[in-house]
């Protein structure tokens, strides 16, 4: 696939370059035919004319040509021709000005070419001091801007005020450049007062690094950071920020949620350059909903330079973002420390814009539609007769009683599969979601103070029917500026509400017999789906969606960051910053007493145990403030950049859950009326503390622009560990060389070709208990002689630290011509893993919290951008990513050899369906165990495994389990392009991967852990093995018993088949992730409507998914392809 | 300016980075609580110590495993369990079958958690000495240092070798890990004899700080003594405590393991100590209900009070129901045999044999700790008055003052209601053997009996065949695997 698409690209690429050559020879130069003429002595008086006329006239008089490229010399340029008694090329060179290089050949022609910039091209001219100010878009002073000569390397920066001074002559053109702002160019024309307003560049953040802390111009930064702007990410997508940064960056990996498909309440999970540590423990958060658990993976969240939630970004309003920058390698993410192992990804929101007032309005309609391209089940008839090929009506010994029963229920279920019934359950929960979204912003203010009001409405709504996320949020930036101080304030507030399904789950429709009903004939939902004959019932889930149950969770969230800056000397600044953030959620589940899932509380105590409530509420509050001083000065060659910090945070966090039942009536909605609280239930929750202060400093030296270098140091403490390692200390140490500013290379290819490594170590703190102090529980069942009593609960570890990232990473950044490229390879090593380490059952426990083990990432990220074509605003520009990752466990298995007896024993019950994780030096934290298969047995149905040994075995033994697979793919991708033209914009996105395996997990369980009476995928009527002699893909079904703990047994469970080398699948994925079309108005349209901007967009998301894997995918939720359109209008 | 802004900074890191800032970093979630917090109070300390009793009674403990499940059954004196039961491996010595090693694995860690729980207690105790009042110091550190011996003399019953006395390569040998601190760091294992000094000496300071223990009787204590740490009634109910006797007791058991006439005799004086000056006493069988008590209250010396133990043990007692593969009972021959039903001035008058059996259709079942569905008492008594009668019995039988021996044995047969005495004519090894009987008798499902087996290094086991070869391969339960591998044992 991989080379497939290379070779596509490469072709289309080569198609377009030819186009473009051929563009160029149009653009060619002009040459005019020549006569006779050496030394010739010019007068003229034309006043201001353009150069093209006075040429023109000279051209008459001394009999002349010129020879010049339109490209270099703007001919239409005015200029005061007044030239007296001058020689022809002196008097040619004051026209054109000192730039140019005039020749004057023997054959009569003037040659006119740029002059090169170089040193000893000072001319002796007369130089005026030219004085100004600076300005922003708002009229503030802009400290610290460039003021160069062009084509000198004569320059100034501008003072605290804004204004600077400069030497320059008369014909000198003045070039003024501030980061983030367009750059200008003004001619001095003789004036000695220039001031200059300057324009922000939104297409020129890509030229800085936001970091959070303190933004680094990107030609001298030396890490690996991608920054993404507003326009890229729509391109992308539109829907959330996890699904558009997975479409431009590939190491960033939104890990599959097979489950959950495109519930829009699930959030999803990231990782960036793999898997470094362990797994959370799910157990410690089921039913709870405040989201409070950082799972251990997932990469460091900074909005607005404060630490954010998965679900804050998750719900962030895409049309507030400006930009998005994703901190990847040591030099760029070890500012923050301790937390920043998984990489960090930093969002900035919209700043205010422009000098005057702006109202702009965001909106658009998403379609979600389900794709169940992935299901393969049985119709009426073809269930049917897999039943009676399974033996499900034959009876168990012979019983005549039983036989009649058995056929009974076969033919009338045959009857109504002949009579047309058909029931397509899969399509009874499902609808196609109409969604919406709004944004309105007003900016406004004047000189001083100015605001940016936004409030946004968002209303997503899933495919099953009933589910919707919604938000409504209102932002408020304000700035002011006074003298030197600027102080900013964010605040934002957003109230979300998620409502989950009341049809239930997918699953539950996706396992429905195609002839059962669904409603009755006279179009009443009926409790059962069925009365077999023999009595058994079958509940019919979508009776479920005429109850009042209710599944819904909602969320309150006020953030208020404040800024205040002080620029004390020219390239001064202390930064203070204060973040508050503070979450309410609450959640209800309830269930009527009528729901399905109470039909078999059958049994006097049971009845009463109908309905069941869950409630729970929830609090976070983070505060966090810092203190920068940075400082940056040019002197001559040399650049210093260097920032001191502090910064301290607290987190707190509780959600408590409560668990009622027994609600007679389906009216009594309030979980006041449950009777009880619920079999065994107490009220549980989680509540956390952490408190973090550190220091940061930063140093940068760049030589000339050609050298460059970071340093970072940052030490940090944190309460959640030990008290001997509470503090440590993490750097960074970044070199680069811009190759491209070489004088070698100056003129060649390169417009950038610049070599970066870095090398540092970071840490990962994402853990949710402090496992270093010995902390007490008090028993909660038991009581002794009256008195409660307490008990030690964990080991205490005083040395337990940080997990320790530590990483080297080799990158290079080029742009030839129209080709930017950007390559890093990286190798890290997250070492310290915090595990449970065995010790000795003598100290009173089995295991400690402790540092161990290394595990290794190594991999390759490779983007690169081919611009095929440009002209003004019109482009198309083809774009592909790869990145590889590799996983390995360096030294671990020893430490984990206990977990990896339990996980075992998991694995080994007679019930387990699925592989588990195991951790062995040399394999991939992301390995799928199984024990290696041969197949079916043609002759018994068995299915044959290879023990380690190596010899044939039909009993499946945890011993023998091997690494099968690995299901995190070592390569995967983007690739795309986008292209505009007269406002028309196309883009197309699509994702790849492949070279890893995936456990099929679903076509098991339907076809070999299956139950029969419900419904199966195809395969089992084609692919299991019936008869003797049968070559089949999947086994027979066996039966098994269970002895209980008691000694008694039970029996008759269906046998799961274990993990198997034989469900483990190559995956190769392509998804056709994006498609944007817009279109721009042009402004002259709009200038009569009175609109600045009107731009109509189309999206499409998630269109098609190709894999070598048939999988169902979405089982509790299905998937849904989006479509949205959306107008953005600005006023 | 500069200069300004450095000494701000400067002030800044010197005030962030004093202790004020490690104070700061000092917090727990209010579920969580730290070791240093809970040892703040009193309040706390009693707590820890509930703690530790609770972790006692729970049913890899006391409440069964250690007592009247898996140890009883290892002396043999149940019917032999179904395969469909869930210890039949414990029963046949099959100390490595997959089903009998989490059992006995869980005895292990169980016991040094209770272990680790005590010794964070007894870590705090002295530094945090000021909050407790001088009588709470006493008590508490006293009832944890008798636990601390008493949990690691179990664990070396079990896990160690037997019949000590006797074996000469006992001397190389290394014991059960004698843990006296909480730490991750596993800590190294000591001879039987420096391993018994520690056991000695966490004994006897644990007497001497349970001096002031109310159970122990100083007539020179002032009235109201306890009134003011005994608001509560913390302090009722010595003997479901590691009270004075306990320890007394304790030392007498421990003694007499480690065998030998000195220590033997050392065993015979506390043992005489308890007999004599605790409140316990032997009952009287004709006027005492036993039937009502079936523990015996007034013979405890130790005992735990386990939270529903009819949940634990209820289901074990009914050997009615064919398919209660776990029912623990005695064959009818075993009990006849065991309580000399031959002669009916014996067996029959024992109240062991006709009030303490029940019987039932598969057999006699002990119903000690049969609990009253309306006054469940949750008791599980851990030692009792007759064992101190027959220490002391034992010591005078091995001196050859068998008078004073058969004395001790004739008072608890009396108090038992056996009519028929052991004569005076008795020799030295029939006085031993009535002895041996006695121990039979008298402690069905208590978890004593397979001690005594052991302490002598018996090679013959009533209920195993001939042909079973006894030695440590039964007497000695393996440590857990990763005890072996982690603390390189």
């Amino acid at each position: 696939m991989i080379l497939l698409l290379v070779c596509f690209l490469y072709v289309s690429a080569s198609a377009f370059s030819q186009a473009y050559s051929l563009n160029l020879s149009n653009g060619g130069l002009q040459k005019n035919v020549s006569v006779k003429a050496s030394k010739k002595v010019i007068n003229l008086n034309m006043g201001k004319v353009t150069l093209h006329e006075a040429f023109k006239k000279i051209g008459k008089e001394a009999k002349v040509n010129f020879f010049y490229s339109d490209d270099e010399l703007d001919v239409n340029k005015i200029v005061n021709a007044k030239i007296v008694e001058t020689e022809l090329s002196e008097a040619v060179s004051k026209l054109v000005g000192p730039l140019y290089n005039v020749e004057v050949s023997e054959d009569n022609i003037v040659l006119i070419t740029p002059r090169m910039p170089s040193r000893n091209a000072v001319l002796v001219q007369d130089e005026i001091t030219v004085n100004g100010k600076l300005t922003d878009e708002n009229g503030h002073s802009i400290p610290g801007a460039t003021i160069m000569v062009k084509g000198t390397n004569r320059g100034v920066v501008s003072d605290n005020n804004g204004t600077y001074s400069i030497q320059a002559s008369d014909n000198d053109v003045l070039v003024f450049s501030f980061i983030g702002y367009n750059l200008v160019e003004v001619p001095v024309n003789g004036r000695s007062v220039i001031n200059q307003q300057m324009t922000p560049n939104v297409a020129e953040l890509s030229q800085v690094v936001v970091t959070g802390i303190f933004n680094r111009q990107a030609e001298s930064f030396t890490g690996s950071a991608v920054t993404i702007t507003q326009a890229e990410l729509k391109r992308v997508g539109n829907a959330n920020l996890f699904q558009t940064i997975r479409n431009i960056d590939p190491s960033v990996v939104v890990m599959d949620n097979l489950a959950m498909g495109s519930n829009p309440n699930a959030l999803p999970e990231m990782q960036i350059r793999g898997t470094s540590t362990f797994p959370a423990d799910g157990s410690l958060s089921t039913g709870l909903r405040g989201n409070y658990l950082k799972s251990p993976n997932q990469p460091l969240y900074i909005l607005n330079g404060f630490e954010t939630t998965v679900e804050q970004v998750y719900d962030l309003d895409i049309n507030r973002v400006e930009s998005v920058t994703l901190l990847k390698d040591a030099a760029s993410k070890a500012i923050y420390g301790s937390r920043a192992a998984n990489g960090v990804i930093v969002i900035e929101t919209i700043k205010l814009s422009g000098s005057k007032a702006l109202v702009t309005y965001n909106g658009s309609v998403d379609i979600d539609m389900p794709d169940l391209t992935s299901y393969n089940l049985t119709n009426a008839l073809e269930k049917l007769e897999a039943e009676r090929i399974d033996g499900m009506y034959n009876p168990d010994f012979h019983d005549p009683e039983d036989y009649v029963q058995l056929k009974q229920l076969y033919n009338e279920r045959k009857k109504l599969a002949l009579e047309g019934l058909d029931t397509y359950w899969m399509a009874k929960p499902l609808q196609t979601g109409v969604g919406q979204r709004h944004t309105l912003s007003v900016e406004l203010g004047g000189e001083e103070l100015r605001m940016l009001a936004n409030v946004s409405y968002r209303d997503v709504v899933g495919v099953m029917k009933g589910s919707s996320r919604k938000n409504i949020s209102g932002n408020l930036t304000a700035s002011y500026r006074v003298k030197n101080f600027l102080f900013r304030n964010i605040m934002s507030a957003n109230s979300n509400n998620a409502e989950e399904s009341p049809y239930g789950t997918f699953d539950e429709y996706a396992r429905m017999n195609p002839y059962w009903r669904a409603e009755a004939l006279d179009g009443s939902i009926p409790y059962y789906a069925e009365i077999a004959a023999n009595g058994t019932r079958y509940t019919n889930p979508l009776y479920n969606s005429t109850l009042n149950s209710r599944i819904a969770s909602s969320y309150f969230n006020f953030t208020n960051n404040f800024y205040l800056e002080w620029s004390i000397l020219p390239g001064l600044k202390a930064i203070t910053r204060v973040g508050i953030d503070v979450k309410n959620n609450d959640a209800d589940e309830f269930y009527p007493s009528a729901h399905t899932r109470f039909d078999n509380y059958t049994d006097q105590a049971e009845i009463k145990r109908k309905g069941s409530y869950q409630l729970n509420n929830g609090e976070r509050s983070y505060l966090s403030g810092d203190f920068n001083v940075n400082y940056s000065k040019e002197l001559g060659k040399h650049f210093y950049f260097g920032n001191l910090g502090f910064n301290v945070s607290e987190n707190k966090f509780n959600e408590v859950m409560h668990r009622v039942e027994g609600f007679p009536s389906n009216q009594m909605d309030n979980i006041i009326f449950g009777r009880a609280y619920a079999l065994d239930a107490r009220p549980f929750g989680i509540e956390g503390i952490s408190r973090d202060i550190g220091f940061l400093a930063v140093g940068s030296y760049v030589y000339d622009n050609r050298f460059l270098s970071d340093v970072t140091l940052r030490t940090s403490a944190s309460s959640q560990f030990g008290a001997d390692k509470r503090w440590a200390k993490f750097w960074s140490l970044g070199l680069g060389w811009n190759l491209h500013n070489e004088s070698l290379l100056k003129d060649g290819l390169f417009d950038q070709l610049k070599i970066r490594g870095s090398v540092g170590s970071t840490g990962n703190q994402n853990f949710n208990t402090n496992a270093s102090i010995a902390t007490y529980s008090y028993y909660l069942e038991s009581l002794y002689q009256g008195f409660t009593g307490s008990y030690l609960e964990n080991m205490a570890n005083a040395g337990l630290q940080w997990e320790s990232r530590f990483d080297y990473n080799a990158g290079l950044d080029a742009k030839i011509k129209n080709l930017s490229l950007r390559a890093d390879y990286y190798e890290g090593y997250t070492e310290n893993l915090i595990t449970d380490l065995t010790i000795p059952n003598s100290t009173g426990f089995t295991s400690v919290k402790d540092n161990l083990g290394r595990v290794k990432n190594t991999g390759y990220d490779v983007n690169a951008s081919y611009l095929v074509w440009s002209r003004g605003r019109s482009f198309f520009n083809l774009n592909f990513g790869i990145v590889t990752n590799k996983n390995e466990i360096v030294e671990l298995s020893n430490a984990m050899r206990s977990y990896n007896e339990s996980v075992d024993a998991q694995a080994a019950e007679r019930g387990n369906n699925k592989p588990l994780h195991k951790y062995e030096d040399g394999m991939s934290m992301d390995a799928i165990w199984a024990v290696p298969s041969l197949g079916i047995d043609p002759s018994t149905g068995n299915e044959i495994y290879l023990d380690r040994e190596g010899n044939t075995t039909y009993t499946w033994n945890a011993r023998d389990m091997v690494v099968v697979g690995n299901s995190n793919s070592p390569y995967r991708g983007t690739f795309g392009f986008s292209a505009e033209h007269h406002g028309i914009g196309l883009s197309v996105t699509g994702r790849y991967l492949g070279g890893g395996q995936m456990y099929n997990q679903t076509l098991l369980d339907k076809v070999e852990n299956v139950d029969m009476n419900y419904n199966v995928d195809r395969r089992v009527l084609t692919g299991r093995w019936l008869y003797a002699g049968q070559d089949a893909l999947f086994k027979r079904l066996g039966e098994y018993a269970i002895v209980n703990n008691e000694g008694g047994t039970t029996g008759g469970f269906a046998e799961k088949t274990r993990a198997t080398s034989r469900f483990v699948q190559d995956r190769k994925e392509l998804t056709l992730a994006a498609v944007n079309v817009y279109y721009d108005f042009a402004p002259r349209l709009l200038t009569n409507l009175g609109m600045e901007r009107l731009k109509l967009s189309f999206n499409m998301n998630e269109i098609a998914n190709i894999s070598s894997i048939q999988i169902e995918r979405g089982t509790q939720y299905p998937f849904a392809r989006t479509m949205s359109f959306s107008v953005l209008a600005t006023f | 300016m500069f200069v300004k802004l450095k000494k701000t900074l400067a002030g800044l890191f010197i005030i962030l980075s004093a202790s004020s800032c490690e104070k700061w970093l000092d917090v727990t979630p209010a579920t969580q609580i730290r070791g240093e917090e809970q040892f703040k109070s009193e309040a706390g300390f009693k707590d820890a110590l509930i703690g530790v009793y609770i972790g006692m009674a729970a049913p890899e403990l006391y409440a069964k495993d250690m007592t009247w499940n898996l140890v009883d059954l290892l002396s043999q004196q149940y019917a032999t369990l179904p395969n469909l039961a869930t210890y039949p491996e414990i029963q046949q010595y099959q100390y490595r079958a997959t089903r009998a090693i989490p059992k006995i694995d869980a005895l292990w860690n169980k016991s040094y958690n209770v272990i680790a729980n005590i010794n964070n207690a007894l870590g705090y105790i002295d530094e945090n000495r000021e909050v407790l009042h001088p009588i709470n110091y006493d008590i508490i550190k006293g009832e944890l240092l008798g636990l601390r011996a008493f949990m690691h003399f179990d664990l070396m019953r079990l896990y160690g070798y037997g019949n000590l006395a006797n074996r000469a390569d006992i001397a190389g040998k290394l014991a059960i890990p004698y843990v006296t601190e909480f730490k991750k760091e596993g800590t190294p294992q000591l001879s039987y004899a420096e391993t018994f000094d520690l056991m000695e000496q966490d004994i006897n300071a644990a007497l001497e700080l349970l001096k002031t223990d109310p159970i122990y009787q100083n007539p020179e204590r002032p009235a109201g003594y306890y009134d003011n740490v005994n608001r509560d009634n913390f302090y009722e109910n010595r003997g479901q405590r590691m009270n004075y006797y306990a320890v007394k007791a304790l030392q007498a058991r421990m003694l007499l393991w480690q065998g030998g006439i000195e220590n033997m005799d050392a065993a015979r004086l506390a043992a005489e100590e308890v007999i004599s000056n605790s409140p316990a006493r032997l009952i009287n069988s004709e006027s005492y209900p036993v039937s009502s008590d079936p523990v015996l209250q007034p013979e405890i010396l130790f005992s735990l009070n386990v939270t529903a133990f009819d949940n634990i043990v209820g289901r074990y007692l009914n050997a009615d129901s064919p398919t209660n593969y776990d029912a623990l009972y005695l064959t009818t021959a075993a009990a006849s045999e065991i309580y000399e039903t031959a002669n009916v001035n014996i067996g029959v008058a024992d109240i062991r044999y006709n009030t303490l059996l029940d019987a039932q259709t598969r057999g006699r079942v002990s119903v000690k700790l049969s609990q009253n569905d309306n006054s469940p008492l949750n008791l599980m008594p851990l030692i009792k008055l007759p064992e101190m009668y027959y220490i002391a019995a034992e010591y005078y039988a091995n001196t050859g003052n068998l008078s004073k021996a058969i004395d001790y044995l004739n008072t608890v047969r009396s108090s038992r209601g056996i009519i028929a005495q052991i004569t005076e004519a008795a020799d030295q090894d029939a006085v031993n053997q009535e002895l041996f009987k006695e121990y039979r008798k008298e402690f069905v499902s208590e978890g004593q009996l397979f001690f005594y087996y052991k302490r002598l290094g018996r090679t013959t086991i009533p209920g195993l065949s001939a042909s079973t070869i006894i030695g440590d391969n039964i007497y000695v339960l393996p440590y857990p695997d990763n005890e072996i591998e982690f603390g390189n044992r």
